[in-house]
């Protein structure tokens, strides 16, 4: 095809100027590249229709009505749902706690990560040793996790409380006093995270260029002066990936919420994606639950726009 | 400001040193080259004097003052690297200024200093792009307007333009030496390329082997190198290095088929003997005394490079004038008209024989041409 | 050009009849998982239940009796997860070929699943076959029934108790709590046992839990919801802000206040830490289900004293509603398939089945007759206090306060009160709490019955 459409050789200016003027107008299709178009993109397609686009519309119209105890949506109230929703102290709680949760979480899996791999990047005795410890959390499940940290934060046989007591300091209900609750919610997800954006941010720090502390260093730049004029310039665009993943991840935390807290107590910990399965799958509520995923979603969709334009314009060299 | 090297020395675990013994005096102003092959510690030797690297033994010197354990940033100089180390994110401007910033100039004055040095290396109307949106001599100009703008009298250059195409590397190396000379900058020039230290340097000191081999103006390093190691270095095409024994009083016979006859006579043992295949001359197939047979023949258009061997075997390379005509195979008479350095068994110079020339005269051999 | 369009058409036919031939092979691979329902001549009849641990090894070898009794069945057990995921799964498989033939279903799912209209009432089976239901424990039947309706047969049924640690008490010297204890004297034992052990045993807790919420009402005859709860109509509204509620609300908030009851939370996590706080001796007495008595005593060196659930002073104990679940027959299979499910629920029913179920489990005989069966008599001679929630059971007399809800939305109803019971353990006030769990609530029931047609 390519071969047919291909000017013959032309003076080198002119050819260039050529190719500049397809790629401005965009790759036009003839009559038998649309066969093939449709011959290779029909399967995906096809399970993206199936498996995303349906569900995403059905999810929206649904949103729309009440269902009833099975399931069908019966009485349509437009954006009741909705009013319904942000008008009630309830969810606007689950917001803010939603909102602590997410900054909390990519604040500290960020710092903690940097951290983490900035020592690690040091050529210590042993520091390989170190760098599989750290990048240790990838390979633990979220149930292996919950276990461990209810044990670590479990009162009267927490080990937390445990050291607490031997040190005669006061004893802290992780889990049954709300601000404590999140606190150890938020612990137990930024070690989660921690291994992987270790990893990644480890990754990063390997990639710049050793000449570029070099130069700092004779230039009179001081340690700290390189770590925020070099490095972390150097790792914005991993720092950017890396925060959104988190912050998306975050959004949608269920696992160890459901494990450790079930979104207690007093709904301190009921962040929106848990009351969407709440009201979904324990209480059949679809219609309630889909207004408060298509919130989700619209806020999850918010914020990674909202990210791009700020920050991905500030990462990009 | 000058540079005093004092017996330094790297040893990153005992015993095994990476350097040893380097002494050598830089002159304020000067252009000072080290060169060596790959791997015989010179980048390590920058290093060292920028302060990146900690000197394990010996004293280093800079302006008169002690300087082997102070930090980078206190040894008033600047680096120049093969890759330019340039800040991707950062404007030509923001790069050349970063090293002032850091130090916290008053804003005026990074101000003029950075105009000043993007002014130096003509490059003011790209100052407000990226590194990547510049060529390989632009992002070049820009490492040397940053080491500019510090102000330092001391540059340091670890291999600057080996990453850039043969013809902006000539062109480059007119104008570092030219800019070299009118800001008046001592500088410490690493490169692997003999050419480069040769044309650029006032002196060069040759690393070789964890050592150094030679330090000399360009001229003495070329006409008379300590060893066969520099002999061989410098200079293209290389220097053939033949081996040699005595067959007479004043005479050498070198690979069995050449004779060179000596000003004086040498003890008997076994000898190198370096000429340059300038100071060979040779007479086309069926003309002379055949004793050396073409194994190739490269055409460089100025000249011929021949590829030989003597009758004994030992490789010879040759130079001809390139109207003559050679083939694989053809059968030369090869004879010493040149220069020729006599090196013991271990590679240490002993003495010259000028103009070795035994029967036929260059004159002649063109002429037959 | 032209021969090469030609050639793209057929390639983009050939691919699409691919695609469409994968999907459709694939379609038919899946939706006929069970073609081979009637391999061995049998009848399959698929179970599901959600039981984990000895009640799960417990059912499994019920099946296998069962299916070893007779030649026309074959019981197939399938567990399901939790009791909340099951009760969506059975409504969202109904109709289909991975739908069960009989599954059990949670207390408070009993008005849902019955407004369904996707199960058979067990009562036309008791007609059928004159089935005598008055072996089967009035109070766990009148939980399942609507109306004079058996709407499905209770099955693993547990009674909420008060458990303490009688060894601990004994050393502590303090009286233990009569068998069916007021408050106050609740109160008093766990006050001495704060003081007596210079606090380094915590005196009481009753975990944040909708179930026992619901249990303090119904031991004080208060409705939770109106039409008496549901039992003579659809609720239209809920009663959270009683004053024996509020009461009962003030005993908890000031003894957490004052340090004599512990506050273990919600949740799954709550009941594991409160059981591991009171083996450990670090936890005198607890409210929880009878079904934890196995947990209890297995591996106690300390012996288990068992008392009623309380109730407030000044009245006598209304007697509480069950807990558990109960087993329902699905209407989307053949009437075969429906009769071979009531013949496993009669098979279970029986008083050696229920003897067994108790002794292995924790969770009640149902079947009167089971009381003289070996497998109780054993227990009882162990444990004379496992008699305890059964004495309960059998002690209430149904009502409509205290044969559970009959009421849609019940798990969400919940989740309002123990998000409730949470702020009154954190000093919230009272009234306010409450007020906010009911208007909650009372707009949870208006837009389900709305929903739903009522």
């Amino acid at each position: 095809m390519q071969a047919e459409v291909t000017p013959a050789p032309k003076p080198k200016a002119d050819q260039s100027a050529a190719i500049s003027r397809q790629r401005a107008k965009g790759y036009n299709l003839h009559a038998g590249d649309k066969y093939y178009a449709f011959a290779f993109l029909g399967p995906s397609l096809l399970v993206l229709g199936t498996f995303v686009f349906y569900p995403m519309l059905r999810t929206l119209y649904l949103s729309l009505f009440l269902t009833d105890n099975v399931g069908r949506p019966t009485v349509f109230v437009g954006l009741k749902n909705y009013i319904g929703l942000l008008t009630s102290s309830a969810y606007q709680a689950s917001l803010q706690a939603t909102a602590i949760y997410v900054i909390a979480v990519v604040a500290l899996t960020l710092i903690l990560g940097l951290l983490l791999a900035q020592l690690a990047a040091k050529k210590l005795a042993g520091i390989q040793w170190f760098r599989t410890i750290f990048s240790a959390t990838m390979g633990v499940s979220v149930s292996v996790a919950a276990i461990f940290w209810l044990f670590i934060f479990s009162p009267s046989i927490g080990l937390f409380d445990q050291i607490g007591s031997f040190l005669h300091l006061p004893i802290v209900a992780w889990l049954t006093q709300p601000g404590p609750a999140m606190t150890a919610v938020v612990i137990s997800t930024v070690w989660m995270n921690l291994g992987f954006t270790f990893l990644i941010l480890f990754g990063a720090l390997q990639m710049v260029p050793q000449s570029l502390y070099e130069v700092s260093a004779i230039e009179g730049a001081s340690e700290s002066y390189q770590f925020f004029h070099v490095t972390i310039p150097m790792i914005s665009p991993t720092l950017f990936f890396t925060s959104t993943v988190t912050l998306i991840g975050a959004f949608k935390s269920f696992g160890l919420i459901d494990l450790m807290t079930a979104g207690g107590p007093n709904n301190a910990t009921n962040l929106l994606v848990y009351r969407v399965y709440q009201d979904a799958f324990l209480s059949g509520n679809y219609g309630l639950a889909s207004a408060e995923s298509v919130i989700l979603a619209v806020i999850i969709a918010l914020f990674t726009l909202l990210q791009f334009k700020f920050l991905e314009k500030r990462v990009t060299y | 400001m000058s540079i005093e090297l004092n017996a330094l020395g790297k040893a990153y675990t005992a015993d095994e040193w990476v350097l040893q013994n380097v002494t050598a005096h830089i002159e304020s102003g000067e252009f000072f080259a080290i060169v060596g092959p790959s791997g015989c510690g010179k980048s390590t030797l920058l290093r060292m004097i920028a302060g990146l690297i900690p000197i394990s033994t010996g004293e280093l010197q800079i302006d008169g003052k002690v300087a082997t354990d102070l930090p980078p940033k206190d040894r008033q100089l600047t680096m120049v690297f093969q890759s330019y180390a340039l800040f991707p994110f950062l404007s030509v401007t923001d790069n050349v200024a970063f090293g002032l910033k850091a130090r916290k100039f008053p804003a005026k004055e990074i101000e003029e200093r950075v105009t000043k040095a993007i002014k130096l290396v003509n490059l003011e109307e790209f100052k407000d792009r990226r590194p990547r949106d510049l060529s390989g001599g632009q992002r070049q100009r820009v490492a040397l307007a940053r080491a500019i703008a510090s102000d330092a009298k001391v540059c340091l250059m670890d291999e600057p333009l080996s990453n850039l195409d043969a013809q902006l590397r000539i062109k480059m190396r007119t104008e570092l030496r030219n800019l070299q000379q009118e800001l008046g900058l001592t500088v410490i020039y690493v490169t692997h390329d003999q050419v480069e230290a040769m044309t650029m340097a006032d002196h060069i000191m040759v690393l070789h082997d964890h050592k150094i081999q030679q330090i000399g103006t360009p001229l003495d390093i070329y006409n008379r190198p300590a060893n066969t190691f520099v002999a061989s270095f410098f200079g293209t095409p290389r220097m053939n290095l033949l081996p040699a024994r005595v067959t007479a009083d004043r005479e050498l016979t070198l690979a069995d088929t050449l004779k060179l006859a000596l000003p004086k006579p040498v003890p008997v043992a076994d000898y190198i003997v370096g000429i340059r295949p300038t100071s060979l001359y040779l007479v086309p197939q069926g003309k002379g005394d055949p004793n050396a047979q073409v194994k190739t023949v490269e055409y460089l258009g100025a000249q011929i490079l021949l590829e030989a061997e003597l009758s004994d075997g030992t490789p010879i390379e040759l130079t001809a004038d390139p109207d003559d005509v050679y083939r694989t195979g053809d059968w030369l008479s090869v004879g010493i008209d040149g220069n020729a350095y006599v090196f013991d068994h271990a590679g240490e110079v002993q003495f010259m024989v000028e103009g070795g020339r035994q029967h036929a005269s260059r004159s002649h051999a063109s002429a037959q041409a | 050009m032209k021969k090469q369009t030609v050639s793209h058409k057929v390639f983009a036919i050939v691919a699409g009849v691919l695609v469409v031939l994968a999907v459709v092979l694939g379609w038919t691979a899946f939706s006929h998982p069970s073609a081979s329902a009637q391999s061995n001549g049998r009848i399959k009849v698929v179970f599901w239940h959600e039981m984990t641990g000895p009640a799960q090894q417990q059912l499994i070898k019920f099946s296998n009796e069962f299916n070893r009794s007779q030649k026309k069945y074959e019981v197939v057990p399938e567990f399901e997860g939790s009791y909340n995921e099951a009760v969506q799964k059975v409504i969202n498989t109904h109709g289909t070929d991975a739908s069960p033939a009989v599954f059990q279903s949670m207390d408070i799912s009993t008005s849902q699943m019955h407004h369904t209209g996707y199960t058979t009432p067990v009562q036309k089976f008791i007609d059928a076959d004159n089935y005598d239901v008055n072996k089967i424990s009035a109070g766990a039947r009148a939980f399942y029934a609507n109306q004079g309706t058996q709407l499905s047969m209770p099955f693993n049924t547990s009674q909420p108790v008060l458990f303490y640690n009688a060894t601990l008490l004994k050393k502590l010297g303090v009286t233990p709590p009569p068998v069916n204890p007021s408050y106050s004297d609740i109160t008093r034992v766990a006050t001495q046992v704060m003081q007596k052990s210079n606090k380094k045993v915590q005196g009481m807790s009753v975990e944040i839990y909708g179930w026992l919420f619901e249990e303090f009402m119904a031991n004080s005859g208060t409705s939770f919801a109106n039409n008496d709860d549901g039992h003579t109509s659809t609720p239209t509204a809920s009663n959270l802000t009683g004053t024996s509620t509020v009461n009962t609300m003030k005993w908890l908030q000031t003894n957490v206040k004052d340090g004599v009851f512990a506050n273990y939370g919600a949740s799954g996590n709550a009941l594991n830490n409160e059981i591991a706080s009171f083996l450990s001796g670090r936890l005198a007495m607890f409210l929880q289900s009878s079904a934890t008595t196995t947990q209890l005593t297995t591996g106690n060196k300390n012996k288990l004293g068992i008392t009623y659930y309380p109730h407030p002073d000044g009245q006598k104990s209304n007697g509480v509603a069950i807990g558990g679940a109960s087993l329902w027959i699905s209407n989307d299979k053949s009437a075969t398939v429906q009769r071979g499910s009531w013949d496993f629920i009669k098979f279970l029913m029986t008083a050696k089945s229920q003897a067994e179920w108790q002794a292995a489990t924790g969770y009640l005989a149902l079947n009167k007759d089971s009381q003289k069966q070996p497998a109780l008599l054993n227990m009882y001679k162990k444990l004379p206090e496992a008699k305890v929630p059964g004495e309960q059971l059998a002690a209430a007399q149904p009502n409509n306060t205290n044969s559970g809800i009959f009421m849609q939305g019940l798990i969400q109803a919940r989740n309002l009160t123990q998000t409730a019971m949470e702020q009154i353990y954190a000093r919230s006030n009272i009234q306010k709490a409450l007020q906010t769990a009911q208007t909650s609530l009372n707009g949870n029931i208006k837009n389900n019955n709305r929903a739903n047609g009522y």
